[in-house]
């Protein structure tokens, strides 16, 4: 179909094709793939890759539910502070002397209230989801500073590690876990209902509903997911640091919605999938990691986050606007 | 014939207002199997709230509303699904996002069965979609390819389809040809009178006399909320309908003969 629709642009290879349709951060990742691997000796080693991805684990996680969030013309900003405050209450219970069951439980129980608060805002009240989130991100940073007096919690039994350092069949621990949120991921997205009416909340909310559908459990269910994953993501973070820290998951929800933009997901009408978010994903951890290695702080990586994203979005509209 | 059975759709008396305006003011429509029946009338004459509120879109303050001889309630547009009351709004019904299966689907999708049936059966979908379409008469070469590539008149062909898909008795069109150019305004009415064809029930609004008289069975006139009268449409003429439009006011024949109507209606069951 795009032979006919794009001949100028594209010979006609669907190769050529799936390169000239492939979404920034597909372009973003290769470059500096290169240009790391020239400029620093220390990246392109089994162990920085491995720390990479292992890096990369937590942001894909969270990533993947913004993709949904984003895909029905939403955003959840607080799906970084919910995540810190998923990481401290697990964190607290098990360092109680808790049964790990019982933490696990009330770190997910804790991400998904929050995406039922946040959903049932927007979908039900009908308030500006930028707003709703904004508003949940202070509150789960102001309760998981009160939880641990704003120190972090940090005496977790030994066996908390596993969810970072584990290794099974030969691959780490928060790999299987990616890949299984995006094997879920997908196959809700791509395969049910649900997903079907992700799509359709963003390209016509308003046709869903006169076509009878319960429209708002479904909205809001979306951002509940988005709690969920946010709630499994905290363990990964967690046992990386050995210890869960009020406000680590701060941010994470900027470089979410960056992998999720990177990757091809626009912020109207439903378009885009999480296949690109994982790229994007991937993008920024690179991005992130080669800032590291040639010494750039942590302070300037914000900023050059921020004008990737900028630069990305407006790439695409500059695409969209020829195509 | 159609004058011989009784109507599948009998409103009476709706009344509707908004604020301090009345928009409907006892009116009564009725609407019979295997005929189009076109709503005509100058700028804010009711005739969009009159379907809505047969399509449950908008609640009716007054009258009665009765469904193959029963008296129905519908308040939202479920109520109106649930009955085989079908509605194509403007502009309103496709998700640009997805492919044709997916948007004739939308709300009622099929799943596979057993433990999947938390898992759509597109295929199945699509087949049905293709044998949909084919039905209809309609032409779209990839039905695999997202809605917001395909034109007007694909679009509002799919949108009018998706209704006929879903043992709809009644399909209620709201101004369908009204952003089309002459070529795919006369596709979209012969799928409309193809859906007549096969013993549906079509209420449209339009603008068009010429359309109207071309492909219409039942012509009924409001005027600022109120009911001017019913033709069909070999008793009348374009002349006729439009000096009810204009003037508000029917000719000395009744405009609804009821008695007559009754009678043989009665007849014609036993």
């Amino acid at each position: 179909m795009s032979e006919t629709s794009h001949p100028q642009v594209v010979a006609g290879s669907p190769v050529l094709q799936a390169f000239a349709r492939a979404p920034g951060a597909f372009y973003l990742l290769a470059i500096m793939g290169i240009a790391l691997t020239i400029w620093t000796p220390g990246f392109f080693t089994a162990a920085n890759l491995t720390n990479v991805a292992l890096q990369v684990a937590v942001l894909t996680i969270v990533a993947l539910g913004m993709t949904l969030v984003i895909l029905t013309e939403g955003i959840d900003l607080s799906l970084g502070p919910v995540l810190g405050l998923c990481g401290v209450s697990a964190a607290l219970l098990v360092s109680q002397g808790h049964p790990l069951p019982l933490a696990i439980g009330a770190a997910l129980g804790i991400g998904v209230c929050f995406g039922l608060l946040n959903g049932t805002l927007v979908a039900v009240a009908g308030m500006p989801p930028f707003i709703v989130t904004l508003g949940a991100f202070g509150i789960a940073q102001s309760v998981a500073t009160v939880l641990t007096g704003g120190d972090s919690v940090t005496n977790l039994p030994p066996f908390f590690r596993w969810f970072n350092d584990g290794v099974f069949l030969s691959l780490p621990v928060p790999i299987w876990a990616t890949a299984a949120v995006f094997g879920a991921t997908w196959l809700l997205l791509y395969r049910t209902k649900f997903g079907r009416y992700v799509f359709a909340i963003g390209g016509n909310r308003r046709a869903l509903v006169l076509s009878g559908t319960r429209v708002q459990i479904y909205h809001v269910a979306v951002y509940a997911y988005a709690g969920l994953l946010a709630g499994v993501a905290s363990f990964i973070m967690t046992a990386r640091m050995n210890a869960a820290h009020p406000t680590i998951g701060v941010g994470i929800e900027f470089d979410a919605i960056a992998a999720v933009i990177l990757g091809g997901t626009s912020f109207e009408k439903g378009r885009g999938g999480i296949a690109g978010t994982v790229v994007g994903a991937l993008a920024v951890g690179v991005l992130r990691n080669g800032l590291n290695l040639l010494g750039v702080g942590t302070e300037w990586q914000v900023a050059i986050v921020g004008i990737v994203i900028i630069s990305a979005v407006g790439l695409d509209s500059l695409r969209r606007l020829n195509a | 014939m159609p004058e011989t059975q009784n109507p599948i759709v009998e409103m009476r008396g709706i009344a509707k207002r908004y604020g301090g305006v009345q928009a409907l003011q006892h009116v009564d429509l009725d609407i019979y199997l295997g005929e189009i029946h076109a709503l005509v009338g100058d700028n804010a004459a009711g005739k969009s709230t009159l379907i809505k509120i047969l399509s449950g879109a908008v609640a009716k303050d007054e009258g009665s509303i009765g469904f193959e001889g029963r008296p129905v309630s519908i308040a939202q547009p479920r109520d109106a699904k649930h009955l085989g009351i079908e509605t194509v709004y403007q502009d309103l019904a496709l998700a640009d996002n997805l492919d044709v299966p997916a948007n004739v689907f939308l709300g009622r999708e099929m799943t596979r069965s057993g433990l999947l049936g938390f898992i759509l059966n597109n295929r199945e979908m699509e087949t049905r979609s293709r044998s949909l379409l084919s039905r209809l008469k309609i032409n779209i070469p990839d039905i695999r390819q997202r809605v917001r590539s395909m034109s007007g008149g694909q679009r509002q062909s799919i949108a009018i389809a998706r209704c006929v898909c879903f043992n709809a008795r009644v399909v209620i069109l709201d101004e369908p040809t009204a952003a089309l150019g002459v070529e795919e305004t006369r596709k979209v009415y012969a799928l409309v009178r193809e859906m007549r064809d096969q013993g549906l029930a079509v209420l449209l609004i339009s603008h068009n006399l010429n359309h109207v008289f071309e492909n219409c069975d039942r012509i009924t006139v409001l005027k600022t909320g109120r009911l001017v009268g019913s033709r069909r449409v070999e008793e009348t003429s374009q002349d006729e309908i439009l000096r009810m439009i204009v003037s508000g006011v029917a000719e000395e024949r009744s405009a609804r003969p009821r008695p007559a109507d009754r009678a043989s209606a009665g007849a014609g069951a036993a």
